[in-house]
């Protein structure tokens, strides 16, 4: 082999390395709802997996009486421009209320307080609780108008029972020295090589088809 | 052998190598066991965490049934506390709305987890009365109804607000978010194992490394030494006796280095000792074979001489004066050759030393009185400095005082020739160890610096009358005597000798 086809065999292999390094975003695409109204950017979109009917874990901790808490962050990028856009959060909680035999449905927008809403049907509730319905994602005035553009999309990570951060850490203020100290290490070495750190019982991502707003 | 010293081990065989290897094993032994332990420990804990687990899980399970019977029953209690004042109201709903009013407000003056009461009364206006209450900001309300079937009276119809502690449904869910937290511990606890494992793997392979590393550089640092000590060996094995092992520290090793140099310091002086004996020996058989040749025909030559001096005619004074001062230059000569053949001969029969214990005090003392005359002239002394405590050495008496005749001769002779003046002898001795020094020192000219190793070798000398004998039969006696004799400078301006022996060890109440 000469010096050239060795060349060209490396070069090829480090265009292959940095292709597999910038592959694009691979989330699934979900079709939402868009809606302009007064200043407001409204998407209407239901995540029915995150709360799946074949999970019969999570359907008897809701029967439990026990809170399940969903979280979604929202984010609004712009078609071919890297970064976000607007982010914004929702906490939905829901519970069956065995004082009041009804299923609560609280859901908490960032910057819009809380709301509450019962349901003597499991199923709806889980499909109020699960659907961002007329959710505010950003302001108009914010985004560019015109049907040639600017293009954008809507990311959403919904966790279902978020794990709280380690417990570890709580007391990390009374292992400073001594054999305390050692352990923290030893729990900080262990947490960088695990495989993997659960975020949630369950995650679901996901993309919105692209949007613009008509010109006026 | 010193081929076999000089071969180049192969790198398997060295002893580097088998300390390398076997701390290495050594090390994987146990940090492999180590590791097997810290696995083992690590299961069993999980198995425990899982029971504890299991545990966890069952207590919360038991507690959902609770909680919910909890809710029923104290529901139970409100309908029936509803009922009661349904009953109550039934009482009053014929008289006047200002009774009922009473009775309402008597009811929510008494019960304290009443948030309002609504009386639907027949033939009159919803009557409804709420409780002003702090607690109601913080409480959850439940609504139980009751109607006035079971008196005889359903047209009554009472709604009953009760306020419910939201701690207890706060507790539930702390029990539901336990639950989980047990269910997302249990999921990583394989992530977790296997990075536990991998942490010990990465310890362990460091610790085993750094060892490997610290035992390299030990095994190298002993082997080096153990390498440099062989070459030395193998440089004395060829014949270089000149060669010492350097300083190897302070452990076993360097010990064995200074073993062997001072062992080989001990071969060099016995070696240059045998040498000079061996010398000695050869120029002895060569005085005594001389004295031999010459003592024999001196006898002769002597008589016959006599004999001519006897035999003058006396007819000429001038023959006769020739022939007496021919005679007596003959005898003179005669005279001096007889002298000659007896300092050959007592070189030649140095006698064989006798070793006894020798008081050294007492030996000097003798020595003193018996050759006191060696510096009979006024202006001459002898100094004598006797050693300060009883002192005992192994020697043959005579020989040891004809060492020092011989040294203080040589000492007072030789300040004579150089015409000194006062010739100052002093004879003392000095404490060591293992030994006793004797000095002879004087004040004369002194030994150049170029002879101090010749002055010892047979007829070797600068005096002009004599033999050159006197230094190598002290050497002689000295050495037969296991000691040593060197000379060195004199305080005084001339030579000192130092003669080293061997000392006994004082016994106890050797005095008396």
């Amino acid at each position: 082999m000469t010096g050239l086809r060795r060349r060209a065999w490396l070069g090829v292999l480090t265009a292959m390395c940095l292709c597999s390094a910038v592959r694009p975003e691979v989330l699934p695409a979900r079709t939402a709802e868009f809606a302009e109204v007064g200043d407001r950017v409204l998407v209407t979109l239901a995540l029915p997996e995150l709360v799946p009917r074949r999970d019969r874990d999570a359907v008897k901790a809701i029967d439990s009486g026990f809170a399940t808490t969903l979280i979604f962050d929202i984010t609004l990028h712009r078609h071919g421009i890297s970064g976000v856009v607007t982010r914004t959060r929702r906490v939905a909680r829901i519970a069956y209320n065995l004082w009041n035999e009804h299923y609560e449905v609280e859901t908490t927008d960032e910057g819009a307080g809380t709301a509450r809403r019962y349901f003597r049907d499991r199923e709806q509730a889980i499909r109020a609780a699960v659907t961002l319905r007329s959710f505010p994602v950003a302001r108009a005035s914010a985004l560019g108008r015109g049907s040639s553009g600017p293009y954008y999309f809507a990311a959403i990570r919904a966790l279902r029972n978020p794990i709280s951060p380690d417990s570890w850490n709580e007391s990390a203020s009374e292992r400073v020295r001594g054999q305390g100290r050692d352990i923290r290490w030893f729990a900080e070495l262990v947490d960088l090589l695990v495989e993997a750190h659960p975020l949630a019982e369950d995650i679901v991502e996901v993309r919105t088809n692209y949007f613009y707003l008509v010109p006026r | 052998m010193t081929r076999t010293l000089h071969t180049r081990i192969p790198w398997w065989g060295r002893l580097e190598s088998r300390v390398v290897a076997a701390l290495v094993s050594l090390g994987i032994l146990c940090v492999g066991a180590s590791g097997y332990l810290a696995q083992l420990t690590v299961r069993y804990f999980d198995t425990r965490l899982s029971v504890a687990w299991d545990r966890g899980e069952r207590v919360v399970d038991a507690g959902q049934p609770l909680y919910a019977a909890l809710v029923a029953a104290q529901k139970r209690a409100y309908l029936a506390r509803t009922q009661a004042l349904a009953l109550e109201l039934a009482a009053v709903a014929d008289h006047d709305e200002s009774h009922v009013r009473v009775v309402l407000q008597a009811a929510i003056a008494r019960e304290q987890d009443v948030a309002s009461i609504t009386a639907h009364v027949p033939s009159r206006a919803p009557m409804s009365i709420t409780a002003d209450r702090e607690a109601q900001a913080h409480a959850m309300l439940l609504s139980q109804s009751a109607t006035g079937a079971r008196i005889g009276r359903p047209e009554l119809y009472v709604v009953v607000e009760f306020l419910i502690d939201t701690t207890i449904d706060s507790k539930y869910q702390t029990l539901g978010h336990l639950q989980r937290e047990i269910r997302s511990e249990r999921q990583m606890q394989a992530n977790l194992d296997r990075a536990i494992f991998r942490v010990i793997g990465l310890a362990s392979a460091l610790v085993l490394s750094i060892s490997c590393v610290i035992g390299f550089l030990l095994a190298r640092t002993t082997t080096r030494k153990a390498g440099r000590l062989s070459a030395v060996i193998g440089r004395v094995a060829a014949g270089d006796l000149g060669a010492r092992a350097s300083e190897l520290g302070n452990d076993e090793l360097g010990q064995l280095a200074s073993a062997f140099n001072h062992m080989l310091d001990e071969l060099d002086t016995a070696q240059r000792k045998l040498a000079y004996l061996q010398r000695i020996g050869a120029w002895q058989e060569m005085a005594r074979r001389i004295a031999h040749e010459i003592k024999n025909p001196l006898t002769p030559i002597q008589l016959a001489v006599q004999q001519l001096r006897d035999k003058d005619p006396g007819t000429s004074a001038e023959f006769s004066r020739l022939l007496t001062a021919s005679a007596e230059i003959v005898e003179d000569e005669v005279e001096a050759l007889r002298r000659m053949v007896t300092s050959f001969s007592r070189f030649a029969k140095v006698p064989e030393v006798v070793l006894e214990p020798v008081d050294l005090s007492s030996l000097l003392d003798e020595f003193a009185r018996a050759y006191g005359h060696l510096t009979e002239r006024e202006q001459d002394t002898l100094e004598l400095v006797l050693p300060s405590q009883q002192t005992t050495i192994l020697g043959d008496r005579q020989l040891l005082k004809q060492v020092l005749v011989n040294l203080v001769e040589n000492a007072v002779l030789s300040a004579r020739e150089a015409a000194v003046g006062s010739v100052h002898v002093r004879l003392s001795t000095r404490d060591r160890a293992t030994s006793i020094e004797i000095v002879v020192e004087d004040n004369g000219p002194g030994i150049a610096a170029d002879r101090l190793d010749s002055i010892f070798e047979p007829y070797e000398t600068t005096r002009e009358h004599g033999t050159g004998l006197g230094l190598a039969i002290v050497k002689k006696i000295v050495l037969d005597h296991g000691g040593e004799v060197h000379v060195e400078h004199s305080e005084l301006g001339g030579a000192r000798f130092v003669i080293e022996l061997k000392r006994v060890a004082n016994r106890p109440n050797a005095s008396s």
